[in-house]
């Protein structure tokens, strides 16, 4: 097993499907981590995610933005458990991706 | 720094707008009421704010670069993105590293339990004991260990507040500490790295700097203003003897290295050139400086001082020197070389000058008595030998020249004249000595000139016609069948010059490809195999091209194998009076202009040439390339024919002369028929032609003069000018003058005298420049032939001392230099003199000939118009 998946990360597309499932999953934690310190509904006294949405932007290029906004829309429904009918829902995770 | 604070105006300006439109959306769900929206907003911000200034940049600098490389991406450094900002060059021992940072963790955790352990009422004024520990681990460890203390800190504080959870407002304060905490710490760390990454280029700079100085070979020292030495490198030290630089450094340069002039008189600072230098704050170069080493023993060198100017201001120089003793030897050495060479090119040229004088004068006996051994009574087998020594004895004269004229060429010897010629004449000279050639071989010998080539022009006719001779002399030689032609056309004229191209082109066996870079060098044919089979020294394409890029040119070849070659060259020329060569030439108030002229001849190349003259001369030409072609133009019922020239060598001629010869034109005679010929005619073809009626012949090549004359003789009237363009011509010759023969060889004397006496002058001898100066007070003398080189006195001297007489009785005797000088500084020596003409050794009875004739013809030119004016 350990073998087979040495070999499927020999491919540079395999890589970066790694990086991109990887930023994702943080994102999604780093958002859980930010619940707790919540100043307003849905407004957090430190937001990490802000921080690796910003570097991976950086490093990765516009490219990232769809997994920005899967990262958010995720956290929405998991850590928040929005309505999917809301502007908080539908408006904040796409205004977000395209402001960074 | 740049970077950082762009990184933080970018992403922070975004977030705010961020903020702003995301509270907007809660504000749309009514989760935050309208009239929060700003304090909502301004949350939102410093909690992404604070991500961004610790998160973002711990990332950049930790853990992007490890995913670049575990995706494959491009470095930044590679793609053109500089690294440094984020770099730490500090070098720390690993394990003193690690101690390090165990204390700066324990320092942040020691700082969060002092604020966090007591009452929060105090905690706020506990606060700035977080920046401790920041600014500890920016000053360590610059923009790396920043972000990472941040990071740790604002970890902290958040996992404090999860353990210990406070109510809204202390968070919304925490939350703004992060943000003044994350920002200090990046911008401070920024700094100290910014600030360590300008001392290490700084460090590798001053290093770099070290070594040069220390490995250059040139001895470089600095002073200040008062000229105190401020450093010296090795070489200074080794050249002048010095063992440390404590011996150098602070004491007066001057008074160190030149102290004492070279004539060993003390030498003053204030006469010093460096130092004059130093105040003047110029550069300076001394190529010959003594200095004086610590052992008192001089050393010559080479200076260049150079000021040091600091923000404008003057603050001493730079001065760099090298033993110069070794270049100045070198320099020596070149010298005396060259001086050396320089003899050797006097004497190589002497060498030169005198083998050819020494080589030309047997050969002057041994060409001319067998010409004359030629023309006495022999048996076949005797004439048989004579020739071939005859033949022989050219070929070495040719040789010898060719030799002379590639040493003169290498020498840089060779000067071009510049006299006023007409192209047309060049080419019939040039065509002249090898037409019996070309028709021995039956190859026939054709040439043209283009419109737009100009009648006259400036430059030096005789090597533009010894190239000619040496190209077309080749074509014929390696041409067995078919024909040699020149061709010649001109270019735009630029700087005052026509570029004029010849083309010498034939159709002989040609040279292959890569024989064909071969031939230009000096002794080399195609190959061996050519030299056996065809002779010659390959000399000839050599000197050509030589003689040709000295008039400004290029030669060059086109050639197919078994098809033929093409050489062509273009020399520039200067252009001469318009017109001048035409006059004489024209046919002026003959009535046979305007008369139609009927040209039968199968090669393009003479029918353009013909009918080109035709039209000069106001004939009317009327071209037919085939016999077919010729009669039934002659048939035609037009006006008819004053004269037909017809081609020998086309076929079905025959029939054209037959016919032609036999024509009845009413009113107008029958046409005459001149054959042009390839070869002089047997005596059985003489009879032939005379019993079919034919008017005359023209032997190819065609030559104005010879089918103008042929031309005339085709009509009584016109005969009496010709003969009296022949009587000026020949009159000199046949009019017996009285000629001085001053020569010292016996065999020439011999040879000069009787070759005289056969063209009909009177001979006296003399052996040297005093015998001819007695004998003019004797003799009435028309002519003298004068040696050069003679005993006593030499031919330059005698020619002195006789036109110095001359000025008192105003007579003008003709003197013609014949020697075996042949350089044109001889010539021109001559000429300075006043001798009146010149003739190389070996001499002929044909270059006699016309040299008299020449100079015969100048003196009566000159005569003519003093007559006239004196009315």
């Amino acid at each position: 097993m350990s073998r087979k998946f040495h070999k499927i990360l020999q491919s540079t597309r395999a890589r970066r499907l790694c990086v991109a499932v990887g930023f994702v999953v943080l994102y999604v934690l780093l958002d859980r981590s930010a619940v707790f310190f919540q100043l307003w509904s849905g407004i957090s006294a430190w937001y990490p995610p802000a921080g690796l949405n910003l570097a991976m932007l950086i490093t990765f290029g516009s490219g990232y933005v769809p997994l920005v906004m899967l990262g958010g829309f995720l956290s929405g429904l998991v850590n928040y458990h929005q309505r999917v009918s809301t502007f908080s829902f539908l408006g904040v995770t796409p205004v977000v991706s395209c402001g960074y | 720094m740049r970077d950082t604070l762009r990184l933080l105006f970018v992403s922070l300006t975004a977030s705010c707008i961020v903020a702003l439109a995301g509270v907007g959306m809660y504000v749309a769900d009514h989760q935050i009421k309208a009239a929060e929206y700003l304090k909502a907003s301004f949350n939102w911000w410093v909690g992404d704010a604070v991500a961004l200034a610790s998160l973002t940049p711990f990332l950049l600098v930790f853990v992007i670069p490890w995913l670049r490389r575990f995706c494959r991406m491009e470095s930044p450094a590679a793609a053109g993105h500089s690294n440094a900002t984020f770099e730490d060059h500090r070098e720390l021992h690993p394990s003193r590293r690690r101690f390090e940072s165990f204390f700066f963790m324990a320092s942040i955790a020691v700082a969060l339990w002092i604020v966090f352990e007591g009452d929060f009422s105090r905690r706020s004024e506990l606060f700035y004991l977080f920046f401790l520990p920041i600014i500890w681990i920016a000053v360590r460890r610059g923009l790396r260990g920043a972000t990472a203390g941040i990071l740790a800190l604002d970890f902290g504080i958040v996992a404090i507040l999860r353990m210990h959870p406070q109510d809204l407002g202390q968070l919304a304060m925490l939350q703004f500490l992060m943000l003044i905490l994350s920002l200090t710490g990046l911008v401070l760390g920024t700094l100290i790295t910014e600030r360590d990454n300008s001392e290490r280029r700084l460090s590798e700079e001053e290093e770099r700097i070290r070594l040069l100085l220390e490995s250059t070979g040139e001895a470089i020292y600095g002073a200040d203003l008062s000229f105190s030495c401020t450093f010296c490198n090795p070489a200074f030290l080794r050249l002048m003897g010095y063992e440390s630089r404590e011996e150098v450094l602070g004491k007066n340069v001057h008074d160190l290295l030149h102290h004492t002039r070279p004539d060993g008189r003390p030498y003053p600072a204030a006469e010093c050139p460096l130092g004059q230098a130093l105040v003047n704050g110029r550069k300076w170069h001394g190529p010959e400086e003594l200095f004086w080493r610590a052992d008192g023993s001089s050393l010559a060198v080479e200076v260049l001082s150079h000021p040091i100017v600091h923000e404008g201001q003057l603050r001493g120089c730079v001065v760099t020197f090298v033993d110069s003793t070794e270049r100045k030897r070198a320099e020596k050495a070149l010298l005396r070389a060259k001086e050396e060479a320089e003899a050797a090119n006097r004497a190589k040229s002497e060498f030169l000058a005198n083998m050819s004088h020494e080589i030309r004068t047997p050969m002057n006996g041994i060409l001319g008595m067998t010409a004359l051994a030629l023309d006495s009574e022999l048996s076949p087998e005797q004439r048989e030998y004579l020739e071939m020594v005859k033949s022989s004895g050219e070929s070495l004269l040719t040789l010898l020249n060719d030799i002379l004229d590639l040493s003169k060429i290498e020498a840089g010897k060779l000067e071009l004249e510049t006299s006023e010629f007409s192209i047309e004449d060049c080419i019939e000279e040039a065509l002249k000595p090898l037409a019996s050639i070309a028709q021995q071989k039956g190859v026939e010998l054709v040439w043209d000139v283009e419109a737009g080539v100009p009648s006259s022009v400036r430059g030096d006719a005789t090597r533009l016609r010894q190239v000619l001779i040496n190209l077309a002399g080749n074509a014929i030689k390696f041409t067995s069948r078919g024909e040699v032609g020149i061709r010649v056309q001109c270019g735009a004229p630029s700087e005052e010059k026509f570029l004029i191209q010849f083309t010498v082109s034939d159709t002989g066996i040609g040279i292959s490809p890569e024989n064909q870079k071969k031939i230009f060098e000096a002794f080399s044919q195609a190959d061996m195999s050519t030299t056996r089979r065809f002779g010659g020294t390959g000399l000839g394409l050599s000197i050509s091209e030589r003689l040709v890029k000295l008039m400004g040119g290029r030669l060059w070849v086109e050639s197919e194998e078994g098809k033929g070659s093409s050489f062509h060259f273009q020399v520039r020329l200067l252009p001469g009076a318009v017109g001048q060569t035409e006059a004489p030439l024209k046919l002026g108030q003959t009535d046979i202009s305007g008369r139609r002229i009927l040209v039968a001849d199968d090669n393009e190349t003479n029918r353009k040439l013909l009918e080109r003259l035709l039209l000069r001369w106001n004939l009317i030409p009327v071209l037919a390339e085939r016999s077919a072609e010729a009669l039934a133009r002659a048939n035609a019922k037009e006006q008819p024919f004053f004269a037909v020239l017809l081609d020998q060598g086309m076929p079905g001629f025959e029939t054209v002369a037959a016919v032609e010869t036999k024509r009845k034109n009413p009113g107008a005679g029958s046409p005459q028929v001149i054959l042009m010929l390839s070869r002089p005619l047997r005596m059985e073809e003489r009879f032939e032609c005379e019993r079919m009626g034919i008017a005359g012949t023209v032997l190819k090549p065609i030559r104005r003069a010879a089918l103008l004359e042929a031309l005339h003789s085709t009509r009584g009237k016109a005969e009496q000018e010709l003969p009296r363009e022949k009587e000026r011509i020949s009159a000199p010759t046949g009019a017996g003058l009285q000629v001085l023969v001053a020569e010292d060889n016996l065999v020439n004397q011999r040879l000069i005298s009787r070759l005289l006496e056969k063209m009909g002058h009177l001979v006296i001898v003399a052996d040297d420049g005093k015998a001819v100066l007695r004998l003019m007070e004797e003799y009435q003398i028309d002519l003298i032939a004068m040696d050069m080189q003679m005993p006593n006195m030499d031919g330059l001297a005698a020619t002195r001392a006789i036109r110095l007489m001359e000025k008192a009785s105003g007579k003008h005797v003709l003197i013609v230099a014949m020697t075996a000088n042949a350089f044109e500084e001889d010539r021109r020596k001559c000429r300075e003199t006043g001798m009146d003409g010149f003739v190389v050794k070996p001499v002929s009875a044909q270059s006699i000939r016309q040299e008299i004739e020449r100079v015969v013809a100048l003196k009566e030119a000159v005569k003519q118009p003093a007559k006239n004016s004196r009315g």
